[in-house]
């Protein structure tokens, strides 16, 4: 084990490889993204084809997360939003997986790249940005100017919501990134105290090793939760002009 | 989630909430300002400092909003 | 932070849209609409038996108003029937006890005019044994016989006198 607790964070390159100017390298995490992957489809499509209508487990929780879903989906964008269900629900299962895979020691968790966060995060802004000016054009460059903002305000107020508005792709990709990391450095650590510390005060960390895996498993719900469901909030506002105070979540 | 039901982990999740998104609000600030700064105009540093000022504005807006709604409800 | 080493950004963003459009593809094709027609179908299934259960409560509820309704029409027409039979219990009575009255007056005149009728004749008969008492009586005073027209205008004359004061 290493001293330093960002040390399972560190990649190196597998199988270097380059697409066209692209470098486009195998490595750790490139892999456990494709195990996640893997193992999402497998859960989703056994879940799916298992056509029972009192569930078994398996079923059971691929249900409860995409009724999850729909219920947030409807909750926040009304049903019209429903056409964006297989996207969210394939941000959810990603990101939920990833988070989950990270709990495995060894493994490597690809939700505290800050790089994979944020193209989640952008891409996200991006389509309701796109949304946006198709429903309502020009109008949506209305989110710039809150309502109710005195005349005079307006030169001040629209820098300061484009700069909100920067903010939340930043902040979604910022918080999923900062939990997994900060989740894994206090796990690293604690690990690395048990496996040093021996068997006459090992077991201590390791407690707490274990506590805080329990601890880890809720936060990687938590923040696939959030990401997701954040990730509605501003399709949301995107369909409904000015709605975003209605989503107080 | 459960978890999130209870007053404590609320409260907690809340105010992770508010911090995350004064830092993101500073990042975009920051951020804006260091591409004014390199790629748009020779104005290294103000571009940066300004942005990081305005961002910081935006963060405290926006986290006095989420504190005023979370308040109300 | 390792994680802001650039230089892996390049792969990590290629494989990350590849891996979630391939993910986004296999979910979409054979994953989502499963789950999604099972949880509808399931939603479906509890909404009937919840509508089922409700027609039920309805319909026994219904039922139910209907019973009060037949057993309120029942227990009014019991009221009725027992009003009914109270009135013409009273009017019976009412009758009966007039009928009663007449007849009592009825018995009582009768008795009344019988009685008149035997005290007039008992006057006539106590006045013509009285006329024949007299007769006798004055012949034996007077020692005189006087013819039988004249004895009677004497005695009629003395029995007029007699009532008179008598029925003073």
């Amino acid at each position: 084990m290493e001293d330093n607790p960002l040390h399972p964070f560190e990649l190196h390159d597998w199988i270097p490889i380059a697409l066209g100017g692209l470098d486009i390298s195998i490595n750790k995490a490139v892999v456990f993204m494709w195990i996640a992957v893997s193992l999402a489809a497998v859960v989703m499509i056994m879940a799916g084809s298992s056509r029972k209508l009192v569930p078994g487990k398996l079923q059971n929780l691929a249900e409860i997360m995409v009724d999850f879903i729909r219920t947030m989906i409807m909750e926040t964008m009304g049903k019209e939003g429903m056409r964006f269900f297989p996207f969210i629900g394939t941000l959810f299962v990603f990101i939920l997986f990833c988070n989950l895979l990270g709990m495995i020691p060894g493994s490597y968790t690809v939700t505290s790249q800050i790089a994979v966060t944020a193209v989640f995060a952008f891409v996200v802004y991006g389509i309701s940005l796109v949304v946006g000016f198709m429903l309502h054009g020009v109008k949506f460059l209305g989110v710039l100017i809150p309502p109710g903002t005195p005349g005079w305000l307006v030169p001040l107020m629209i820098p300061i919501e484009i700069m909100s508005q920067l903010a939340r792709p930043i902040s979604l990709a910022v918080r999923l990134f900062a939990n997994m990391t900060a989740g894994h450095v206090l796990l690293g650590v604690l690990f690395g105290m048990a496996i040093s510390g021996g068997l006459l005060i090992g077991w201590l960390p390791f407690v707490f090793t274990v506590g805080i895996n329990v601890l880890e498993v809720g936060i990687a719900f938590i923040q696939a939760y959030i990401f997701t469901m954040l990730s509605c909030v501003y399709l949301g506002d995107a369909f409904h002009l000015h709605g975003h105070d209605d989503h107080a979540h | 989630m459960s978890s999130s039901q209870d007053p404590l982990y609320a409260g907690l999740g809340q105010a992770v909430r508010i911090a995350t998104d004064l830092l993101a609000a500073l990042i975009a600030g920051g951020g804006l300002g260091w591409v004014c700064d390199t790629y748009l105009f020779d104005s290294t540093p103000w571009g940066i400092i300004g942005g990081l000022v305005l961002g910081g504005v935006t963060g405290m807006r926006n986290a006095y909003r989420s504190v005023q709604r979370w308040t109300k409800t | 932070m390792p994680q802001f080493e650039s230089h892996f950004f390049s792969s990590l963003i290629f494989w990350e849209v590849v891996s979630f459009a391939i993910l986004f593809f296999v979910l979409y094709k054979f994953a989502f609409p499963g789950i999604l027609s099972m949880l509808e179908e399931r939603e479906k299934k509890i909404k009937d038996s919840l509508d089922q259960a409700e027609h039920h409560r309805s319909e026994a509820e219904r039922k139910f108003k209907e019973y009060e309704a037949k057993l309120n029409a029942a227990a009014k027409e019991a009221e009725g029937i027992l009003a009914a039979a109270k009135e013409r219990a009273q009017r019976l009575m009412e009758e009966n006890e007039q009928r009663m009255t007449v007849e009592a007056e009825r018995i009582k005149g009768d008795a009344t005019r019988e009685i008149d009728r035997e005290r007039r004749k008992a006057i006539q008969d106590i006045r013509a044994q009285t006329t024949d008492l007299a007769l006798l009586v004055a012949e034996k005073v007077v020692q005189r016989s006087l013819n039988e027209a004249d004895n009677r205008k004497f005695a009629d004359d003395a029995l007029e006198a007699l009532s008179k004061s008598y029925q003073q």
